[in-house]
Protein backbone atom coordinates (compact mmCIF):
# COMPACT_ATOMS: atom_id res chain seq x y z
CA UNK A 1 0.00 0.00 0.00
CA UNK A 2 3.16 2.66 -0.14
CA UNK A 3 2.45 3.46 -3.60
CA UNK A 4 -0.99 4.68 -2.70
CA UNK A 5 0.75 7.58 -0.49
CA UNK A 6 2.50 8.88 -3.99
CA UNK A 7 -0.99 8.25 -5.87
CA UNK A 8 -3.83 9.68 -4.21
CA UNK A 9 -2.17 13.17 -4.04
CA UNK A 10 -1.55 13.37 -7.78
CA UNK A 11 -5.09 11.94 -8.39
CA UNK A 12 -6.37 14.65 -5.93
CA UNK A 13 -4.17 17.54 -7.57
CA UNK A 14 -5.61 16.53 -11.34
CA UNK A 15 -8.78 16.19 -9.98
CA UNK A 16 -9.00 19.19 -8.55
CA UNK A 17 -7.41 21.09 -11.23
CA UNK A 18 -9.67 19.57 -13.94
CA UNK A 19 -12.76 20.84 -11.67
CA UNK A 20 -11.29 24.14 -11.28
CA UNK A 21 -10.26 24.41 -15.20
CA UNK A 22 -13.71 23.54 -15.84
CA UNK A 23 -15.15 25.91 -13.28
CA UNK A 24 -13.50 28.88 -15.73
CA UNK A 25 -14.35 27.11 -18.99
CA UNK A 26 -17.32 25.80 -19.23
CA UNK A 27 -20.16 27.34 -21.48
CA UNK A 28 -23.06 26.81 -19.04
CA UNK A 29 -22.78 28.78 -15.70
CA UNK A 30 -24.61 26.41 -14.20
CA UNK A 31 -21.71 23.71 -14.86
CA UNK A 32 -19.39 26.05 -14.00
CA UNK A 33 -20.73 26.48 -10.54
CA UNK A 34 -21.05 22.67 -9.91
CA UNK A 35 -17.39 22.23 -11.11
CA UNK A 36 -16.38 24.77 -8.25
CA UNK A 37 -18.10 22.66 -5.93
CA UNK A 38 -16.73 20.16 -7.20
CA UNK A 39 -12.98 21.83 -6.79
CA UNK A 40 -13.85 23.14 -3.44
CA UNK A 41 -14.31 18.85 -2.41
CA UNK A 42 -11.25 18.24 -3.98
CA UNK A 43 -9.79 20.88 -2.04
CA UNK A 44 -11.06 19.60 1.18
CA UNK A 45 -10.14 16.18 0.32
CA UNK A 46 -6.41 17.01 0.03
CA UNK A 47 -6.28 19.20 3.90
CA UNK A 48 -8.10 15.87 4.64
CA UNK A 49 -5.05 13.71 3.00
CA UNK A 50 -2.66 16.20 4.97
CA UNK A 51 -3.63 15.46 7.79
CA UNK A 52 -5.60 19.15 8.52
CA UNK A 53 -9.33 17.21 9.40
CA UNK A 54 -11.04 20.23 11.06
CA UNK A 55 -9.80 22.72 7.87
CA UNK A 56 -10.70 19.97 5.70
CA UNK A 57 -15.00 19.70 7.41
CA UNK A 58 -15.14 23.48 7.46
CA UNK A 59 -13.60 23.67 3.90
CA UNK A 60 -16.51 21.24 3.23
CA UNK A 61 -19.23 22.95 5.38
CA UNK A 62 -18.82 26.56 4.61
CA UNK A 63 -17.56 26.47 0.77
CA UNK A 64 -19.75 23.38 -0.84
CA UNK A 65 -22.85 24.06 1.64
CA UNK A 66 -22.71 27.69 1.39
CA UNK A 67 -20.74 29.41 -0.99
CA UNK A 68 -20.99 26.94 -3.86
CA UNK A 69 -25.00 26.86 -3.05
CA UNK A 70 -25.00 30.38 -3.34
CA UNK A 71 -23.61 31.01 -6.38
CA UNK A 72 -25.67 28.46 -8.03
CA UNK A 73 -29.03 29.87 -6.86
CA UNK A 74 -28.11 33.07 -7.96
CA UNK A 75 -27.16 31.65 -11.24
CA UNK A 76 -30.10 29.86 -11.45
CA UNK A 77 -32.54 32.36 -10.22
CA UNK A 78 -31.02 35.45 -12.71
CA UNK A 79 -30.82 33.19 -15.65
CA UNK A 80 -27.61 31.84 -17.84
CA UNK A 81 -27.91 35.49 -19.87
CA UNK A 82 -26.03 35.23 -22.78
CA UNK A 83 -23.40 33.15 -23.33
CA UNK A 84 -20.01 33.53 -23.41
CA UNK A 85 -18.15 33.77 -27.39
CA UNK A 86 -15.11 31.71 -26.42
CA UNK A 87 -11.80 33.23 -27.57
CA UNK A 88 -9.38 30.66 -28.87
CA UNK A 89 -6.34 32.64 -27.72
CA UNK A 90 -7.68 33.24 -24.14
CA UNK A 91 -8.42 29.22 -23.82
CA UNK A 92 -4.98 28.61 -24.75
CA UNK A 93 -3.71 30.70 -22.33
CA UNK A 94 -6.04 29.54 -19.69
CA UNK A 95 -4.42 25.69 -20.63
CA UNK A 96 -1.27 26.53 -20.45
CA UNK A 97 -1.83 28.02 -17.07
CA UNK A 98 -3.71 25.14 -15.44
CA UNK A 99 -0.91 23.03 -17.15
CA UNK A 100 1.81 25.15 -15.08
CA UNK A 101 -0.46 25.17 -11.82
CA UNK A 102 -0.91 20.81 -12.49
CA UNK A 103 2.98 20.57 -12.85
CA UNK A 104 4.01 22.93 -10.17
CA UNK A 105 2.02 21.17 -7.58
CA UNK A 106 3.58 17.69 -8.87
CA UNK A 107 6.93 18.79 -8.56
CA UNK A 108 6.12 19.98 -5.31
CA UNK A 109 4.32 16.39 -4.08
CA UNK A 110 7.76 14.86 -5.39
CA UNK A 111 9.77 17.55 -3.19
CA UNK A 112 7.56 16.64 -0.20
CA UNK A 113 7.95 12.96 -0.76
CA UNK A 114 12.01 13.61 -1.17
CA UNK A 115 12.15 15.21 2.69
CA UNK A 116 12.35 12.66 5.52
CA UNK A 117 9.65 11.77 7.51
CA UNK A 118 8.97 14.72 10.22
CA UNK A 119 9.54 13.13 13.60
CA UNK A 120 7.16 15.26 15.25
CA UNK A 121 3.90 15.73 14.65
CA UNK A 122 2.03 19.20 15.93
CA UNK A 123 -0.06 18.93 18.15
CA UNK A 124 -3.19 21.36 19.35
CA UNK A 125 -6.46 21.54 20.83
CA UNK A 126 -9.37 23.64 20.05
CA UNK A 127 -8.68 25.71 22.87
CA UNK A 128 -5.54 26.95 22.00
CA UNK A 129 -6.45 27.35 18.39
CA UNK A 130 -8.89 29.92 19.75
CA UNK A 131 -6.77 31.05 21.93
CA UNK A 132 -4.28 32.13 19.21
CA UNK A 133 -6.64 33.35 16.86
CA UNK A 134 -8.22 35.75 19.17
CA UNK A 135 -5.02 36.25 20.53
CA UNK A 136 -1.74 36.31 19.24
CA UNK A 137 -2.99 36.54 15.45
CA UNK A 138 -5.73 39.38 16.95
CA UNK A 139 -4.32 41.48 14.40
CA UNK A 140 -3.98 39.49 10.96
CA UNK A 141 -7.83 38.23 11.89
CA UNK A 142 -8.86 42.15 11.63
CA UNK A 143 -7.02 43.00 8.73
CA UNK A 144 -8.59 39.61 6.75
CA UNK A 145 -11.73 40.58 8.34
CA UNK A 146 -11.37 44.37 6.94
CA UNK A 147 -10.13 43.11 3.56
CA UNK A 148 -13.15 40.96 3.36
CA UNK A 149 -14.97 43.97 4.46
CA UNK A 150 -13.69 46.01 1.21
CA UNK A 151 -14.27 43.18 -0.91
CA UNK A 152 -17.96 42.57 -0.27
CA UNK A 153 -17.95 46.96 -0.40
CA UNK A 154 -16.28 46.42 -3.94
CA UNK A 155 -18.95 43.58 -5.32
CA UNK A 156 -21.85 46.19 -4.28
CA UNK A 157 -19.73 48.83 -6.68
CA UNK A 158 -19.28 46.55 -9.28
CA UNK A 159 -23.07 45.67 -8.86
CA UNK A 160 -24.59 48.77 -9.03
CA UNK A 161 -22.72 50.14 -11.62
CA UNK A 162 -24.09 47.20 -14.13
CA UNK A 163 -27.73 48.37 -13.10
CA UNK A 164 -27.35 51.58 -14.27
CA UNK A 165 -25.53 50.76 -17.26
CA UNK A 166 -28.80 48.59 -18.00
CA UNK A 167 -31.44 50.88 -16.91
CA UNK B 1 -46.31 17.81 -22.02
CA UNK B 2 -43.10 16.75 -22.45
CA UNK B 3 -41.56 14.45 -24.98
CA UNK B 4 -39.20 11.34 -23.87
CA UNK B 5 -35.72 10.59 -24.86
CA UNK B 6 -35.32 6.91 -25.09
CA UNK B 7 -31.93 6.92 -27.02
CA UNK B 8 -30.57 8.46 -24.13
CA UNK B 9 -31.85 6.81 -21.50
CA UNK B 10 -31.10 3.51 -22.79
CA UNK B 11 -27.17 4.94 -23.55
CA UNK B 12 -27.32 5.90 -19.87
CA UNK B 13 -28.07 2.20 -18.80
CA UNK B 14 -25.59 0.92 -20.87
CA UNK B 15 -22.47 3.51 -19.50
CA UNK B 16 -24.13 2.95 -15.83
CA UNK B 17 -24.05 -0.67 -16.04
CA UNK B 18 -20.24 -0.32 -17.28
CA UNK B 19 -19.64 2.18 -14.79
CA UNK B 20 -21.15 -0.20 -11.79
CA UNK B 21 -19.13 -3.33 -13.10
CA UNK B 22 -16.04 -0.75 -12.79
CA UNK B 23 -17.01 0.58 -9.55
CA UNK B 24 -17.98 -3.09 -8.00
CA UNK B 25 -14.13 -4.43 -9.56
CA UNK B 26 -12.35 -1.39 -7.53
CA UNK B 27 -14.36 -1.93 -4.48
CA UNK B 28 -13.54 -5.44 -4.44
CA UNK B 29 -9.97 -5.00 -4.90
CA UNK B 30 -10.03 -2.42 -2.26
CA UNK B 31 -11.84 -5.04 0.33
CA UNK B 32 -10.50 -8.11 -1.04
CA UNK B 33 -7.40 -8.14 2.29
CA UNK B 34 -10.41 -7.53 4.79
CA UNK B 35 -13.34 -9.89 2.86
CA UNK B 36 -10.60 -12.75 3.64
CA UNK B 37 -9.77 -11.79 6.92
CA UNK B 38 -13.86 -12.49 7.62
CA UNK B 39 -13.89 -15.96 5.79
CA UNK B 40 -10.78 -16.58 8.36
CA UNK B 41 -13.03 -15.14 10.95
CA UNK B 42 -16.39 -17.47 9.88
CA UNK B 43 -13.94 -20.59 10.53
CA UNK B 44 -11.84 -19.50 13.44
CA UNK B 45 -14.00 -17.32 15.27
CA UNK B 46 -17.83 -16.38 14.05
CA UNK B 47 -18.34 -13.90 16.87
CA UNK B 48 -15.87 -11.75 16.04
CA UNK B 49 -16.97 -10.98 12.79
CA UNK B 50 -19.35 -8.33 13.89
CA UNK B 51 -16.83 -5.98 15.52
CA UNK B 52 -14.92 -5.96 11.77
CA UNK B 53 -15.53 -2.54 9.83
CA UNK B 54 -16.97 -3.90 6.62
CA UNK B 55 -19.90 -6.30 8.86
CA UNK B 56 -20.42 -2.51 10.29
CA UNK B 57 -20.22 -0.69 7.39
CA UNK B 58 -22.53 -3.59 4.90
CA UNK B 59 -24.59 -4.86 7.66
CA UNK B 60 -25.50 -2.92 11.18
CA UNK B 61 -25.70 0.26 11.65
CA UNK B 62 -24.74 -0.50 8.02
CA UNK B 63 -26.69 -0.50 4.18
CA UNK B 64 -28.71 -3.31 5.27
CA UNK B 65 -29.76 -2.25 8.66
CA UNK B 66 -30.57 1.19 7.34
CA UNK B 67 -32.52 0.17 4.08
CA UNK B 68 -34.69 -2.07 6.56
CA UNK B 69 -35.49 0.50 8.74
CA UNK B 70 -36.88 2.50 5.64
CA UNK B 71 -38.96 0.24 4.31
CA UNK B 72 -40.62 -0.59 7.64
CA UNK B 73 -40.75 3.06 8.14
CA UNK B 74 -42.45 3.52 4.81
CA UNK B 75 -45.22 1.25 6.53
CA UNK B 76 -45.32 2.09 9.59
CA UNK B 77 -45.80 6.37 8.58
CA UNK B 78 -48.63 5.11 6.26
CA UNK B 79 -50.32 2.41 8.53
CA UNK B 80 -49.82 5.25 11.84
CA UNK B 81 -51.07 8.40 9.78
CA UNK B 82 -54.11 5.91 8.04
CA UNK B 83 -55.10 5.34 11.87
CA UNK B 84 -54.67 8.58 13.31
CA UNK B 85 -57.05 10.30 10.07
CA UNK B 86 -59.53 7.14 10.97
CA UNK B 87 -58.23 5.80 7.28
CA UNK B 88 -57.76 1.99 6.71
CA UNK B 89 -54.07 2.58 4.96
CA UNK B 90 -52.30 -0.24 3.46
CA UNK B 91 -54.29 -3.36 3.96
CA UNK B 92 -54.28 -6.19 1.12
CA UNK B 93 -50.17 -7.06 0.50
CA UNK B 94 -48.96 -9.09 2.64
CA UNK B 95 -51.48 -10.49 4.83
CA UNK B 96 -51.73 -8.59 7.82
CA UNK B 97 -52.52 -5.17 7.49
CA UNK B 98 -50.58 -4.78 4.51
CA UNK B 99 -46.84 -5.50 6.27
CA UNK B 100 -45.80 -6.51 2.55
CA UNK B 101 -46.81 -3.44 1.26
CA UNK B 102 -43.50 -1.65 0.40
CA UNK B 103 -41.71 -4.37 -0.81
CA UNK B 104 -44.24 -4.27 -3.39
CA UNK B 105 -44.09 -1.02 -3.92
CA UNK B 106 -39.83 -1.17 -4.03
CA UNK B 107 -40.51 -3.96 -7.09
CA UNK B 108 -42.91 -1.60 -8.52
CA UNK B 109 -40.78 1.15 -9.05
CA UNK B 110 -37.38 -1.06 -10.08
CA UNK B 111 -39.71 -2.42 -12.77
CA UNK B 112 -41.23 1.09 -14.24
CA UNK B 113 -39.41 3.17 -16.68
CA UNK B 114 -37.29 6.39 -15.69
CA UNK B 115 -38.92 9.19 -18.24
CA UNK B 116 -36.15 11.68 -18.82
CA UNK B 117 -38.36 15.23 -20.54
CA UNK B 118 -36.30 16.30 -23.84
CA UNK B 119 -35.52 19.20 -22.56
CA UNK B 120 -33.96 18.73 -18.90
CA UNK B 121 -30.04 18.81 -18.19
CA UNK B 122 -29.49 14.88 -18.92
CA UNK B 123 -26.88 14.33 -16.71
CA UNK B 124 -27.76 16.33 -13.91
CA UNK B 125 -30.85 14.60 -13.93
CA UNK B 126 -29.89 11.35 -13.86
CA UNK B 127 -26.83 12.19 -11.35
CA UNK B 128 -29.09 13.89 -8.89
CA UNK B 129 -31.15 10.62 -7.14
CA UNK B 130 -28.00 8.85 -6.70
CA UNK B 131 -25.92 11.86 -5.34
CA UNK B 132 -29.03 12.16 -2.84
CA UNK B 133 -29.09 8.54 -2.08
CA UNK B 134 -25.06 8.56 -1.43
CA UNK B 135 -25.24 12.23 0.31
CA UNK B 136 -28.29 10.80 2.49
CA UNK B 137 -26.51 7.31 3.62
CA UNK B 138 -23.45 8.65 4.53
CA UNK B 139 -24.01 10.63 7.78
CA UNK B 140 -24.70 7.23 9.51
CA UNK B 141 -21.11 6.51 9.77
CA UNK B 142 -20.82 8.74 12.18
CA UNK B 143 -23.80 8.41 14.83
CA UNK B 144 -22.59 5.71 17.43
CA UNK B 145 -25.27 2.55 18.48
CA UNK B 146 -23.11 1.77 21.23
CA UNK B 147 -19.96 1.88 22.37
CA UNK B 148 -18.64 -0.35 19.42
CA UNK B 149 -21.74 0.05 17.06
CA UNK B 150 -20.10 2.99 15.28
CA UNK B 151 -19.12 2.56 12.06
CA UNK B 152 -16.03 5.68 12.27
CA UNK B 153 -15.60 6.50 15.42
CA UNK B 154 -13.99 9.88 14.43
CA UNK B 155 -12.95 12.94 16.55
CA UNK B 156 -14.79 15.75 14.82
CA UNK B 157 -17.62 13.01 14.00
CA UNK B 158 -20.57 16.04 15.14
CA UNK B 159 -18.84 18.29 12.61
CA UNK B 160 -18.75 16.17 9.56
CA UNK B 161 -22.20 15.49 10.35
CA UNK B 162 -23.25 18.59 9.54
CA UNK B 163 -20.91 18.97 6.64
CA UNK B 164 -21.97 15.47 4.93
CA UNK B 165 -25.53 17.04 5.45
CA UNK B 166 -24.38 20.80 4.29
CA UNK B 167 -24.44 18.72 0.61
CA UNK B 168 -27.89 17.78 0.57
CA UNK B 169 -29.14 21.31 -0.40
CA UNK B 170 -27.16 21.71 -3.30
CA UNK B 171 -28.00 18.19 -4.55
CA UNK B 172 -31.97 19.17 -3.83
CA UNK B 173 -30.81 22.62 -6.00
CA UNK B 174 -29.65 20.72 -9.26
CA UNK B 175 -32.55 17.90 -9.07
CA UNK B 176 -34.97 21.08 -9.43
CA UNK B 177 -32.91 23.17 -11.78
CA UNK B 178 -32.55 19.78 -14.19
CA UNK B 179 -36.04 18.57 -14.28
CA UNK B 180 -36.71 22.32 -16.58
CA UNK B 181 -39.91 22.06 -15.02
CA UNK B 182 -41.05 25.14 -12.91
CA UNK B 183 -43.13 23.55 -10.27
CA UNK B 184 -39.54 21.48 -9.61
CA UNK B 185 -38.10 24.82 -9.91
CA UNK B 186 -40.36 26.22 -7.14
CA UNK B 187 -40.10 23.54 -5.12
CA UNK B 188 -36.20 23.36 -5.14
CA UNK B 189 -36.36 27.14 -3.93
CA UNK B 190 -38.37 26.43 -1.34
CA UNK B 191 -35.54 23.70 -0.11
CA UNK B 192 -33.21 26.11 -0.54
CA UNK B 193 -34.41 28.75 1.46
CA UNK B 194 -35.90 26.21 4.50
CA UNK B 195 -32.71 23.71 4.67
CA UNK B 196 -30.10 26.27 4.24
CA UNK B 197 -31.55 28.62 7.02
CA UNK B 198 -32.06 25.55 9.19
CA UNK B 199 -28.72 24.36 9.29
CA UNK B 200 -27.48 27.45 11.63
CA UNK B 201 -30.36 26.60 14.07
CA UNK B 202 -29.70 22.85 14.36
CA UNK B 203 -25.69 23.76 14.99
CA UNK B 204 -26.67 26.05 17.28
CA UNK B 205 -28.54 23.99 19.26
CA UNK B 206 -26.33 20.78 19.21
CA UNK B 207 -23.57 23.09 20.30
CA UNK B 208 -24.89 22.69 24.21
CA UNK B 209 -24.46 19.13 24.33
CA UNK B 210 -20.43 19.53 22.34
CA UNK B 211 -20.09 22.23 25.58
CA UNK B 212 -20.91 19.87 27.86
CA UNK B 213 -18.80 16.89 26.81
CA UNK B 214 -16.20 19.11 26.19
CA UNK B 215 -16.04 17.14 22.51
CA UNK B 216 -16.89 16.57 19.11
CA UNK B 217 -16.99 12.74 18.86
CA UNK B 218 -20.36 11.43 19.47
CA UNK B 219 -19.43 9.09 21.25
CA UNK B 220 -17.51 10.88 23.76
CA UNK B 221 -21.20 13.02 23.79
CA UNK B 222 -22.72 10.05 24.41
CA UNK B 223 -21.01 8.09 27.10
CA UNK B 224 -20.50 12.02 29.21
CA UNK B 225 -24.24 11.13 29.55
CA UNK B 226 -24.28 8.43 31.91
CA UNK B 227 -25.85 9.82 34.72
CA UNK B 228 -28.13 12.47 33.31
CA UNK B 229 -28.98 13.54 29.86
CA UNK B 230 -28.22 16.66 28.26
CA UNK B 231 -32.25 17.13 27.55
CA UNK B 232 -32.24 17.58 31.60
CA UNK B 233 -29.61 20.59 30.51
CA UNK B 234 -30.81 21.99 27.51
CA UNK B 235 -34.21 21.28 26.43
CA UNK B 236 -35.18 24.63 24.41
CA UNK B 237 -31.82 23.45 22.66
CA UNK B 238 -33.30 19.51 21.92
CA UNK B 239 -37.15 21.08 20.96
CA UNK B 240 -35.30 23.60 18.52
CA UNK B 241 -33.17 20.69 17.19
CA UNK B 242 -36.41 18.81 16.95
CA UNK B 243 -38.19 21.23 14.80
CA UNK B 244 -35.21 21.91 12.54
CA UNK B 245 -34.74 18.60 12.10
CA UNK B 246 -38.49 18.12 10.68
CA UNK B 247 -37.44 21.11 8.26
CA UNK B 248 -34.72 19.60 7.19
CA UNK B 249 -36.52 16.79 6.40
CA UNK B 250 -39.28 18.55 4.89
CA UNK B 251 -42.38 16.74 6.58
CA UNK B 252 -45.69 18.38 7.52
CA UNK B 253 -46.40 20.77 8.97
CA UNK B 254 -42.79 22.05 6.86
CA UNK B 255 -43.07 20.27 3.78
CA UNK B 256 -43.50 23.06 1.51
CA UNK B 257 -41.05 22.37 -1.15
CA UNK B 258 -43.39 19.23 -2.43
CA UNK B 259 -46.39 20.67 -0.86
CA UNK B 260 -48.92 18.61 -3.39
CA UNK B 261 -51.73 20.59 -3.11
CA UNK B 262 -49.60 23.66 -4.39
CA UNK B 263 -46.39 22.42 -6.85
CA UNK B 264 -47.58 18.60 -8.05
CA UNK B 265 -45.01 16.83 -6.06
CA UNK B 266 -42.72 19.88 -5.55
CA UNK B 267 -39.02 19.53 -6.31
CA UNK B 268 -39.58 15.59 -7.38
CA UNK B 269 -42.14 16.42 -10.16
CA UNK B 270 -40.25 15.01 -13.08
CA UNK B 271 -38.78 12.01 -11.89
CA UNK B 272 -40.29 8.70 -11.97
CA UNK B 273 -39.89 4.88 -11.24
CA UNK B 274 -36.44 3.95 -9.25
CA UNK B 275 -35.26 7.60 -9.29
CA UNK B 276 -38.13 9.22 -7.53
CA UNK B 277 -37.70 5.44 -5.16
CA UNK B 278 -33.84 7.22 -4.73
CA UNK B 279 -35.59 10.37 -2.96
CA UNK B 280 -37.48 8.75 -0.87
CA UNK B 281 -35.20 6.08 0.39
CA UNK B 282 -32.72 8.63 0.78
CA UNK B 283 -35.62 10.61 2.63
CA UNK B 284 -36.12 8.09 5.06
CA UNK B 285 -31.87 7.50 5.78
CA UNK B 286 -32.10 11.14 6.45
CA UNK B 287 -35.09 10.59 9.22
CA UNK B 288 -33.41 7.54 10.45
CA UNK B 289 -29.52 9.58 10.71
CA UNK B 290 -31.50 12.88 12.42
CA UNK B 291 -33.46 10.67 15.07
CA UNK B 292 -29.74 8.46 15.80
CA UNK B 293 -28.26 11.52 15.91
CA UNK B 294 -31.04 13.40 18.06
CA UNK B 295 -30.91 10.17 20.48
CA UNK B 296 -27.12 10.57 20.46
CA UNK B 297 -26.54 14.44 21.41
CA UNK B 298 -29.79 15.01 23.73
CA UNK B 299 -31.25 11.06 25.03
CA UNK B 300 -28.21 9.99 26.24
CA UNK B 301 -27.36 7.39 22.90
CA UNK B 302 -26.93 3.91 24.45
CA UNK B 303 -27.10 4.73 27.94
CA UNK B 304 -30.25 2.59 30.04
CA UNK B 305 -30.29 0.83 33.05
CA UNK B 306 -27.63 -2.06 32.79
CA UNK B 307 -29.82 -5.12 32.76
CA UNK B 308 -30.67 -5.11 28.85
CA UNK B 309 -27.07 -4.53 26.23
CA UNK B 310 -26.69 -0.98 25.17
CA UNK B 311 -27.66 -1.86 21.86
CA UNK B 312 -31.29 -2.51 22.96
CA UNK B 313 -31.56 0.67 24.94
CA UNK B 314 -30.31 2.67 21.36
CA UNK B 315 -32.29 0.85 19.15
CA UNK B 316 -34.95 1.64 21.69
CA UNK B 317 -34.91 5.45 21.55
CA UNK B 318 -34.01 5.55 18.26
CA UNK B 319 -37.58 3.69 17.49
CA UNK B 320 -39.27 5.73 19.47
CA UNK B 321 -38.21 9.55 18.10
CA UNK B 322 -38.61 8.09 14.74
CA UNK B 323 -42.15 7.16 15.79
CA UNK B 324 -42.88 10.40 17.09
CA UNK B 325 -41.70 12.43 13.77
CA UNK B 326 -43.68 9.79 11.84
CA UNK B 327 -46.64 10.53 13.88
CA UNK B 328 -46.61 14.44 13.69
CA UNK B 329 -47.63 14.01 10.44
CA UNK B 330 -51.05 13.23 11.06
CA UNK B 331 -51.97 16.17 13.57
CA UNK B 332 -50.67 19.15 11.28
CA UNK B 333 -51.73 21.19 8.56
CA UNK B 334 -48.93 23.19 6.21
CA UNK B 335 -46.91 26.23 6.86
CA UNK B 336 -46.04 29.16 4.89
CA UNK B 337 -42.68 29.37 3.58
CA UNK B 338 -42.61 32.96 4.86
CA UNK B 339 -43.40 32.23 8.42
CA UNK B 340 -40.97 29.01 8.44
CA UNK B 341 -37.93 30.99 7.18
CA UNK B 342 -39.54 33.97 9.59
CA UNK B 343 -39.55 31.55 12.47
CA UNK B 344 -36.06 30.14 11.66
CA UNK B 345 -34.26 33.41 11.62
CA UNK B 346 -36.19 35.70 14.16
CA UNK B 347 -37.22 32.45 16.70
CA UNK B 348 -35.14 29.59 16.93
CA UNK B 349 -31.79 31.36 16.81
CA UNK B 350 -32.18 33.29 19.71
CA UNK B 351 -33.62 30.84 21.81
CA UNK B 352 -30.65 28.78 20.36
CA UNK B 353 -28.32 31.47 21.81
CA UNK B 354 -29.74 32.42 24.86
CA UNK B 355 -29.89 28.43 25.42
CA UNK B 356 -25.49 28.93 24.65
CA UNK B 357 -25.46 31.16 27.05
CA UNK B 358 -27.40 30.15 30.10
CA UNK B 359 -25.42 26.27 29.24
CA UNK B 360 -21.61 28.50 29.18
CA UNK B 361 -22.69 30.13 32.79
CA UNK B 362 -24.13 26.94 34.39
CA UNK B 363 -21.32 24.78 32.88
CA UNK B 364 -19.13 24.36 35.37
CA UNK B 365 -21.92 23.08 37.90
CA UNK B 366 -23.19 21.17 34.92
CA UNK B 367 -19.80 19.29 34.97
CA UNK B 368 -20.22 18.84 38.62
CA UNK B 369 -23.31 17.16 38.13
CA UNK B 370 -22.06 14.99 35.59
CA UNK B 371 -19.79 13.72 37.34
Amino acid sequence: MKYLDFIIPIILVIFSSVAAILSLESRSLVYGAVSLAIFFLGLSLFFFYLGLTYLAIFQVAVYVGAIAVLIMFTVMVVGEGQGRKRSIPLLGMGLLGGAIIIASFLMGISYFFSLPNPSVQPSFTLASLAKDIMGNYGLVVFILALLLTSAAYGAVALARREVEETA
Amino acid sequence: MQELDKDYASSFVKYSIAAVIILLALVLYLIYPSLLNIVQLLFSNPSAILGTTLFKLLIFPGLIYVSIVALIAEWVERKLVARIQVRVGPFYVGGWEGLLQPIADLFKLITKEIIIPKHADKNIFILSPILAFIVGALPIIVVPYSPTYVIWDYQFGLLLYFAILAFYPLVVLLAAWSSNNKYSFIGGLRALYQQASYEVPLFLAALPAVMLAGSFSLTAIASAQARVWFILFAPLSAIVFFAGMMAELERIPFDMPEADSELVSGWTTEYSGIAWGLYQFAAYVKLLAYSAFFVTIFLGGWQGPAFLPPLFWSLLKVGIVVLILLSVRGFFPRIRIDQLVRAGWGRLIPICILNIVIIALLQPYIVHILG
